[in-house]
C-alpha cells in the first residue's frame, strides 16, 4: 500500500510537524482529512528517506486505518467472518476479510474437536 | 536470524506463538502482552520488562503464568532458537487459572478448555494432534492419556 502526506506546519519550538497522511489512492482529497501531530524526536531524521521511511512506518498505518474506519462500508462489501478448514468451494462467492499489513502475524492453525 | 509471530483469536480466548531464532531480541507492547500463560516447545530465552535489570530464564517444556507481565511492555532474547506457546485473555477483567494435565481422570467445575500443545495425546480414547483444542463439560470426566504428549487446561476463574 502507498501512502502521501502533507505537513501543515513544523512547530519548531516542540520539534513536531502537524502531518496529514492518507491512502495514495484515497477518494477523498488529503486537505480533508485531519492533521496529527508526530513528535519528530520519535522519527528517523537523518535525511529524507530515512524520515519518510520513519513516519510511513510509524504513523502511516494508524492514521489510515483510523481513517478507513470513519468510512461507511458499503453494502456489497460487509465480509463474514471464515475461519476454521479450508473449504474453498464454500468460499467461492463469498466477501470475507483479512489483514493486509500485518507482516509480524501469522495466523495459528487452531482445531476445535468434540469430546 | 528471524523471528515470527502467530495469533488466533477463538470464542473466548486467543492463543499466539511465537518463534525466534537464537540472539533475536523481540518486544511486545503492552497492548499486545495480553497473554496469561506461556509454554516453551523448544529453546531457551530470557524474559524481562524492556530497561529493567530483573529478568527469568525459561526453557523448553517450561509451563508458566505471565499474569505479572499483563499488558505491560515484555521483552525477550532467545538464547536458543525458540518457540513459545501463549494462552491469551481477551477481556482486562477476567482471568484463567492454568495448568499442564498429567495422566488422570479430569473433573471440570467451570468453564474450561483443554489444548493439545504438543504430541499425540489421549482424551476419552480420542487421538489428538497439536493445536486441537474443545471446550469441557462440567457434567463429564474425562480419562487423560497423555502418552508423551502435552495438554494445557485453562479455567475460567
Amino acid at each position: 500500500m502507498k501512502a502521501i502526506f502533507k505537513i501543515e506546519e513544523y512547530l519548531q519550538d516542540r520539534n513536531s510537524i502537524v502531518v496529514k497522511i492518507c491512502r495514495l489512492h484515497s477518494h477523498i482529497p488529503i486537505d480533508e482529512t485531519s492533521a496529527k501531530i508526530v513528535d519528530c524526536e520519535l522519527l528517523d531524521l537523518r535525511d529524507t528517506d530515512c524520515f519518510i521511511d520513519s513516519l510511513m512506518k510509524r504513523s502511516a498505518s494508524r492514521f489510515i486505518e483510523r481513517q478507513d474506519e470513519k468510512q461507511d462500508i458499503l453494502d456489497e462489501n460487509k465480509p463474514i467472518e471464515m475461519s476454521g478448514e479450508l473449504d474453498l468451494p464454500s468460499m467461492v462467492g463469498k466477501v470475507v476479510m483479512g489483514k493486509v499489513d500485518d507482516w509480524r502475524k501469522k495466523p495459528m492453525s487452531m482445531r476445535k474437536i468434540e469430546l | 536470524m528471524s523471528c515470527q509471530h502467530y495469533f488466533k483469536k477463538l470464542d473466548n480466548f486467543s492463543v499466539c506463538a511465537l518463534k525466534a531464532n537464537k540472539g533475536v531480541l523481540e518486544v511486545e507492547p503492552d497492548s499486545e502482552s495480553c497473554a496469561i500463560y506461556q509454554y516453551v516447545f523448544n529453546g531457551s530465552a530470557k524474559i524481562g520488562r524492556p530497561f529493567e535489570s530483573e529478568f527469568f530464564e525459561v526453557k523448553t517444556g517450561d509451563f508458566f503464568s505471565m499474569k505479572d507481565y499483563l499488558y505491560t511492555p515484555r521483552m525477550y532474547e532467545a538464547l536458543e532458537d525458540f518457540y513459545m506457546f501463549g494462552f491469551n485473555i481477551q477481556n482486562k477483567d477476567e482471568d484463567w487459572h492454568g495448568r499442564l494435565l498429567k495422566d488422570e481422570a479430569l473433573k471440570v467445575e467451570n468453564e474450561s478448555v483443554i489444548i493439545c500443545l504438543d504430541g499425540n495425546p489421549f482424551i476419552n480414547n480420542k487421538r489428538l494432534v497439536q493445536f486441537d483444542y474443545a471446550d469441557l463439560s462440567t457434567d463429564k470426566t474425562y480419562d487423560v492419556e497423555l502418552n508423551e504428549g502435552v495438554v494445557a487446561l485453562f479455567t475460567k476463574v
